[in-house]
């Protein structure tokens, strides 16, 4: 929910609160005051009256409209005023409606009599009604007026978080420092501007800093591997080894060799990752895909593997450097070829939009969401390192294609959409 | 044949001068960028091996320099091979490098047999065009057209199984490792062949083949290391 419909609809509801309230105060208020204006309306009638009859000492015969007066009786003594409401049928308006009587005792000619005066009173639904009608055209009003204002203020003062929105949200780790945010006289907004730039600068710092420690780590590895494994080779050379001596030559050598493709392996991780590679550039996949398979027909054949492929369309062009696509196709290759068992098969598909190699074999000792993690392997495999579908989802990531997994029908099938 | 080393890192230089000392050939060793101009400027050698990182400079201005000479008629200086060696594995280094005349490249760590099949490689086809035979008793091979003779008949080899014989043949009586021979047939895909079950299997090939024609079995297993090729 948009933060400007959030506090629109809380202003609605404190706002529909704050009128409800206010129109019953409003119509008790409004009753009281009208009440008692009535009430001193029949007070001043009786004055009135009164100081007419100790004049004229004279009950006249008819009186005359406007007086209110309903009845004169006589009455023996005198009492107090009495007050009470009433319903009569007005004859002009042909409604029944509501009266107040007031009926108090009077002397004309020393005798005493009861007199019965009325006043109209207004009735309380038609209060009820114009108030509360008042108050929704009020209601209406304001609520208009305060989304006007809101969308004004959104507008003016919150454009800056909107800019600052927009701008964190082109935030991408690999190309960018830190961002640089518009200015704002809003201080809320400028100490979230700096917090952002702060913390921006720093996750590109720590990450130009890791990806720099990566990249120099191996580098540096690189020269005492070579010296490790010349030295090494020239020990084979010499005559005159026992054979445990061999035999450990020959274990430091492996584990040498070993390292050195980790690490090479890792160097070229980092490589992706900084995008060292010519991006511009297109590959021509089926032709790839057709060498590639050549020069590996050999091995699945040493391997006792059959290979069954479809090649769809020629002239398959992907986003991805002729160095990468290389490594893809190896990777994908030689891990059918690593882990399907002898007299397996290996199937190759590849359309305009979908790369697909699947291998028959035993289904996975580790999780299939896994499978693309560094060294994430199958307890058995030891001659893998465990980078090779690491670095394959690598380049996929760094180059938006979709590498799946999955396992159907005895068959693991690996998965590039582009 | 007089060789120039540039490398600036000392175990590595002296595992490398002392492999290729016993392979017969010369070879000298320049340990900074001075050392190295002075060396060029007075000497002429037939292959050149730079280390693009050296103290001093960078190898390729080395490199440079050396191709600029040979331009230069008047210093009469044919022309020298040129291999780098080097730790970092970018293809632009690679490129410029390969662009200023180097003939070869090889990243970091390497095996030694690797680097001097690549000199022999390269000598091959920069002295004799490519077209000398190569010869091993009753074995003869014309790299030119990949043509292996046993006893004058004909072998019919694949192409990694050539590749293994003359890289035997390059590096005889020395043990050449599985790892060595995996990265010098494969190359880059050797990653994916890192199980060797391959190697023997292209040995075992190469043995039969060889041994149906009348020829002699020089392909010895060294028990855990590798194989020897030699008498």
């Amino acid at each position: 929910m948009k933060l400007l419909t959030r506090t629109t609809i809380y202003y609605f509801i404190s706002t529909l609160l704050v009128f409800s309230i206010g129109t019953v105060i409003f119509f008790y208020s409004l009753r009281k005051i009208l009440d008692e204006e009535v009430n001193e309306g029949l007070q001043t009638k009786k004055t009135e009256l009164q100081l007419y009859f100790s004049k004229t000492e004279v009950l006249p015969e008819v009186w005359p409209p406007g007086t209110g007066i309903l009845s004169i009786s006589k009455y023996r003594g005198t009492f107090n005023d009495v007050n009470r409401d009433t319903l009569y049928l007005n004859t002009v308006e042909g409604e029944i409606l509501p009266y107040r009587l007031l009926q108090f005792s009077t002397q004309v000619n020393k005798e005493n009599y009861s007199v019965l005066i009325s006043q109209p009173l207004i009735e309380s639904e038609d209060l009820l009604e114009a108030i509360i009608f008042s108050l929704i055209i009020l209601f209406v009003i304001t609520i208009i007026l305060m989304i006007l204002i809101n969308r004004v203020i959104s507008k003016k003062i919150w454009r800056t978080f909107y800019e600052t929105l927009s701008t964190l949200k082109k935030f991408d780790l690999k190309n960018s420092g830190s961002l640089k945010f518009s200015k704002t006289g809003i201080r809320e907004f400028k100490e979230l501007n700096e917090a952002l730039s702060l913390l921006t600068e720093k996750i590109s710092s720590d990450f130009r800093n890791m990806k720099e420690f990566t990249e120099n780590a191996s580098h540096e590895l690189q020269t005492p591997l070579a010296v490790i494994s010349a030295k090494l080779e020239l020990l084979i050379q010499s005559s005159g080894l026992t054979e445990e001596q061999a035999n450990s030559i020959r274990v430091c050598y492996e584990s040498a060799n070993k390292l050195a493709k980790i690490n090479s392996s890792l160097l070229l991780v980092s490589r992706i990752e900084n995008r060292q590679f010519n991006n511009e550039e297109k590959t021509d996949l089926s032709e790839m895909l057709q060498l590639k398979l050549k020069s590996f027909s050999e091995l699945f054949e040493l391997n006792g593997l059959k290979v069954e492929n479809k090649i769809e369309t020629k002239n398959i062009q992907i986003p991805l450097p002729a160095a990468l696509s290389e490594i893809l196709l190896n990777n994908l290759l030689g891990n059918a070829l690593k882990h399907t068992e002898k007299g397996g098969l290996v199937f190759i598909a590849l359309s305009t939009h979908k790369l697909s190699v699947a291998n028959t074999g035993k289904p996975l000792d580790v999780p299939a969401t896994e499978i693309f993690k560094r060294f994430a392997r199958s307890s058995k495999s030891a001659n893998s390192n465990g980078l090779g579908l690491s670095i394959l989802k690598k380049i996929c990531d760094t180059y938006n294609l979709k590498p799946t997994y999955l396992y159907r029908d005895g068959k693991h099938f690996f998965e590039v959409e582009f | 044949m007089k060789l120039l080393l540039i490398e600036d890192e000392i175990a590595l230089g002296e595992s490398i001068v002392t492999y290729l000392k016993k392979e017969g050939y010369v070879c000298e060793w320049a340990k900074n960028f001075q050392e190295a101009t002075d060396k060029i400027y007075v000497y002429k050698y037939d292959c050149l091996m730079v280390d693009i990182t050296i103290p001093g400079g960078s190898g390729l201005q080395i490199i440079e320099e050396l191709k600029n000479q040979s331009r230069d008629k008047s210093t009469k200086r044919s022309d020298s091979g040129v291999i780098i060696i080097s730790a970092k594995n970018s293809l632009d280094d690679k490129i410029k490098g390969l662009d200023l005349g180097a003939d070869d490249y090889l990243t970091k760590p390497f095996h030694l047999s690797e680097l001097n099949s690549r000199i022999r490689s390269l000598m091959r086809r920069r002295l004799n065009k490519g077209d000398t035979l190569i010869e091993f008793n009753e074995i003869v091979i014309n790299p030119a057209n990949h043509e292996v003779k046993v006893k004058s008949s004909a072998l019919d080899l694949t192409a990694k199984e050539y590749g293994l014989l003359l890289y035997f043949i390059t590096n005889k009586n020395r043990v050449l490792t599985k790892e060595a021979i995996a990265e010098h047939l494969w190359g880059d895909e050797k990653d994916v062949v890192d199980s060797f079950d391959f190697i023997y299997s292209h040995i075992k090939n190469l043995r039969k083949k060889m041994i149906d024609k009348g020829g002699e079995d020089y392909i010895k297993t060294v028990y855990g290391m590798g194989y020897k090729f030699g008498e």
